[in-house]
C-alpha cells in the first residue's frame, strides 16, 4: 500500500506542479506587451478569470454543502455574518479587518444560537 | 527582505482560513488510512485542499491509484489558469523563480496575488514567496495538528473552529470588492456570471468542476458581451 501510496503522491504532486508552472513559464515567453501596440482578446481574458475565479470560490465557501442537514439555517448564519465583512471590506479596504469582521460575527452568531 | 516580511504577514488571512481546513484534512486523512506521517506529506506534496479531501474520500472508497489520481489531477486542474492571469504581473521574475512560486499557486494565493500588495510594495519574488511560506507553513501545520491531535484538537474551541471557517469566505469578499472596485463592466459581468454558474454546479454537487466552468464561462459571457455591446 505504502507504493501504491507514494506513486499516487509522486504522480498527482508533480501533475499538480506541472498544471501550475507550464502555463505560467509559457505565458512568460509570450511576446512583451510593450511591442504590442493594443491588448489582444487573450490578455483581455486572462485579466477577468481573476474576478471570475473569486466570485466563484466566494460562492462556493458561503453556500453549505447542498446535502447537509439544517442548509438554510447554516446559509443564513453564513449571509447573516457576511454583511459586516462586506461593509467592512467597502470602508477600509482591509483584508485583516475584514477577516476579522467576518470571523467575529460569525462566531458570535453560531455561540448565540447555542443560548437556552 | 521588507518584501518577504510584507509577503508573510500578506499571507495571515489565508492562515487564519487554512488552520482550520488544514487541522480537518489531517483527521480526515487518519481516519481514512493514513498515518500521521503520510497525511502530513500529502499536504507537503500536493498542497491542493479540495483535491486532498477527494483523495482521502476516494482511499476510504477503496478506489483504484489510477482512478484516484486521475481525479485529483481533474480537480486540480483550474490551477492550469493562474499562472496565465497573473504572468502580466510577473514578467522580468525570471523562469527559475517562477517555476519556484508555481508550487504554491492555489486557490487562495492566486486570489491574493491578483490584488498584489497595496501598501506600496512592488509585486516581487520575495512578496509572493513570502506570501506563499505563510500560507504553506499553516496548510502543512494545520495538517500535523489534526493527524497527530486528531478530532480532540478541534473539540477544544468547536465554535471557534467552525467560526476560523468563516474566515476564507471574509477573505474573498475583500478581495472581490477590491479587484472590482473601478473596474471596467466587464469585470462585473465575469464576476456575476462566474457566480451564477458557481452557484449551480454547487448545488449539483460538483464543485471543484463549478470552479473551473466559472474561471471559463465569467471570461467568454463578458467578452461576448462586450463585443456585442461594440
Amino acid at each position: 500500500m505504502n507504493l501504491a501510496l507514494l506513486g499516487l503522491l509522486v504522480v498527482v504532486g508533480l501533475g499538480t506542479y506541472l498544471m501550475r508552472a507550464l502555463p505560467l513559464l509559457t505565458a512568460l515567453r509570450r511576446e512583451q506587451p510593450r511591442e504590442r501596440q493594443q491588448r489582444t482578446i487573450t490578455d483581455e481574458a486572462l485579466s477577468l478569470i481573476g474576478p471570475s475565479v473569486i466570485a466563484a470560490l466566494l460562492v462556493t465557501s458561503l453556500l453549505p454543502a447542498p446535502q447537509e442537514e439544517g442548509f438554510w439555517s447554516a446559509l443564513a448564519l453564513a449571509i447573516v455574518a457576511a454583511v459586516p465583512a462586506y461593509m467592512v471590506a467597502r470602508r477600509t479596504g482591509s483584508l485583516g479587518l475584514t477577516v476579522i469582521a467576518g470571523v467575529a460575527c460569525y462566531w458570535l452568531l453560531t455561540l448565540a444560537a447555542t443560548l437556552p | 527582505m521588507r518584501s518577504l516580511i510584507e509577503g508573510l504577514r500578506a499571507g495571515l488571512p489565508i492562515a487564519a482560513g487554512y488552520l482550520p481546513s488544514a487541522i480537518a484534512f489531517g483527521i480526515v486523512a487518519t481516519e481514512a488510512g493514513l498515518n500521521s506521517l503520510w497525511a502530513t506529506g500529502v499536504s507537503a506534496v500536493i498542497f491542493a485542499g479540495a483535491s486532498q479531501f477527494a483523495l482521502a474520500g476516494l482511499l476510504a472508497a477503496g478506489a483504484s491509484v489510477p482512478v484516484t489520481a486521475a481525479a485529483l489531477l481533474f480537480i486540480n486542474l483550474r490551477h492550469a489558469l493562474y499562472g496565465p492571469s497573473l504572468a502580466p504581473r510577473l514578467r522580468g521574475l525570471g523562469r527559475k523563480r517562477a517555476a519556484t512560486i508555481s508550487f504554491g499557486l492555489t486557490d487562495e494565493v492566486f486570489a491574493l496575488a491578483s490584488r498584489g500588495p497595496t501598501d506600496g510594495q512592488r509585486f516581487s519574488f520575495l512578496w509572493i514567496a513570502g506570501l506563499e511560506l505563510t500560507a504553506y507553513a499553516s496548510w502543512v501545520g494545520g495538517t500535523w495538528i489534526g493527524a497527530y491531535g486528531g478530532s480532540a484538537v478541534a473539540q477544544t474551541a468547536p465554535s471557534l473552529s467552525a467560526a476560523l471557517g468563516f474566515a476564507l469566505p471574509a477573505l474573498f469578499i475583500a478581495l472581490l470588492i477590491s479587484l472590482l472596485k473601478g473596474a471596467g463592466r466587464g469585470a462585473l459581468v465575469a464576476a456575476a456570471v462566474a457566480a451564477a454558474v458557481a452557484t449551480g454546479f454547487h448545488l449539483a454537487e460538483m464543485s471543484n468542476t463549478g470552479i473551473l466552468a466559472a474561471a471559463v464561462l465569467g471570461p467568454a459571457t463578458a467578452l461576448a458581451a462586450g463585443r456585442l455591446r461594440g
